[in-house]
């Protein structure tokens, strides 16, 4: 893996702010924080998205949210029946999940193990659990590129993945699926143990990374800025002054 | 001397090994979880389908803590609503696992399965409000999933759901785990991968 792959669009964050971000976007789905809340913080978490990220992934993000999230919203007055209960089911799970998916996009796409890692430990936090974390982050895209590929192999055979298929034939399907899947990540974690190895990645071993991790200026503005909009939003939410 | 610790190439691959888990899972639970009905039937089918996962991994890393980064971050991801019974009762669930397993060495396949049981239990901590904290239960579910789907779920499940929900989990794990050592027998053991 190239450190070009993970190369930053215009801005560096630490990968503690990042996870701060899915925390924080985690409370939509676990306290009442109502419409207005929902929809500010998928434009901070887009807006950071847009400069760590990068432009394209943001603008992909942006339009699937307006389609699947707030144009149900608008048009909801004039759809009747069984559709409505459909849309506004699709329309409050994506105004929920969206932030921390696109959160946890950021994480995987913009950090490297190193990177996580050093983190991690600056956190006090064991090896034995640093390690499982920083490569399940790294892991996570690896995962979907195997999957396109058995898709596109899958297809060469004849084999369709359209769900009425699936559903059809679900323990074939599975087999189909998740045995190349465990090959390749049993091959691929190999691989990559020895490559990390390799690079001093070790347990209970200190290693001087090439690139330092530290809280910069945009890690405080997000640290304290974000929180403090949330218990806001939160606080104007109980007194009934936003839905 | 220390066969049984883990070193750093295990650790490596129980990140993979977790990254493969829950996405496998999350897409399952993704699928299910579009009617009331099938949202019931995740702790029976999960466990089914994420056997084989389980089953190659624990023969990949045969190593005295594998079950506990797996389970506890399984625990935390599916227990994200933060219902903090579910937690403990899945972290219980995951370090009884995991002595179970050590029990067997890692090796013995009556003990993996009787392991993979009570692991497979850590599906029934979202529903655990459901007995224990209905209506706060039935209130996060409108508020994510809406009115119309929390209503059709109050409407049909009983207050005892949970333990039924245990039960189900038990006999998915259990043909989990069987299907699992079908599959490490049928496709791994000859590939060489083990």
């Amino acid at each position: 893996m190239s450190a070009n792959s993970y190369r930053q669009a215009y801005l560096y964050i630490d990968p503690r702010t990042k996870m701060l971000l899915v925390l924080c976007c985690g409370t939509l789905f676990n306290a009442q924080m109502g419409m207005v809340a929902e929809i500010a913080v998928f434009f901070v978490v887009f807006t950071i998205g847009l400069f760590v990220h990068g432009v394209k992934s943001a603008a992909k993000i942006f339009i699937f949210y307006s389609l699947a999230g707030l144009l149900p919203l608008i048009l909801l007055h004039s759809i009747e029946g069984f559709m409505t209960i459909f849309f506004t089911a699709l329309s409050t799970l994506v105004l929920i999940f969206t932030p921390a998916v696109y959160a946890l996009n950021i994480i995987t796409k913009t950090t490297t193990v190193s990177d996580s890692v050093s983190a991690l430990r600056k956190m006090h936090l064991s090896d034995s659990v640093v390690i499982p974390i920083a490569v399940f982050f790294r892991f996570v895209p690896t995962l979907k590129e195997e999957w396109q590929s058995i898709r596109s192999a899958m297809k060469l055979r004849g084999i369709g993945t359209s769900f009425f298929n699936v559903v059809r034939r679900p323990i074939l399907n599975m087999e189909y699926v998740l045995i190349p899947l465990m090959m390749s990540t049993a091959n691929i974690a190999e691989e990559l143990a020895a490559a990390s190895m390799s690079r001093g990645l070790a347990k209970g071993v200190n290693r001087v990374p090439i690139s330092e991790v530290k809280f910069r200026v945009a890690d405080y503005i997000i640290i304290v800025g974000f929180p403090v909009m949330l218990a806001i939003l939160y606080s104007l939410k109980q007194k009934g002054v936003i839905v | 001397m220390n066969q049984t610790k883990m070193k750093t190439k295990d650790l490596i691959l129980a990140g993979a090994f977790l990254a493969l888990y829950c996405v496998v899972s999350l897409g399952v639970i993704m699928v299910l979880g579009f009617t009331p009905i099938t949202f019931l039937l995740v702790p029976l089918i999960v466990p089914i389908v994420v056997g084989p996962v389980f089953s190659l991994y624990l023969s990949k890393v045969p190593k005295s803590g594998a079950i506990l980064i797996l389970g506890i971050i399984v625990t935390l991801l599916s227990n994200s609503t933060g219902y903090i019974y579910g937690i403990i009762f899945g972290a219980i669930a995951t370090v009884v696992a995991e002595l179970i397993a050590k029990a067997g060495k890692y090796k013995s396949k009556q003990m993996f399965s009787i392991s993979y049981m009570v692991f497979s239990l850590i599906y029934t901590t979202p529903y655990m409000m459901m007995t224990l904290a209905r209506n706060a239960f039935m209130e996060k579910t409108a508020m994510i999933s809406g009115q119309e789907f929390a209503d059709v779920l109050a409407s049909f499940v009983p207050n005892w759901i949970f333990y039924a929900l245990i039960v189900l989990a038990l006999i998915g794990a259990a043909i989990g785990s069987f299907f699992g050592q079908r599959v490490m027998k049928k496709h791994f053991e000859k590939a060489g991968i083990l």
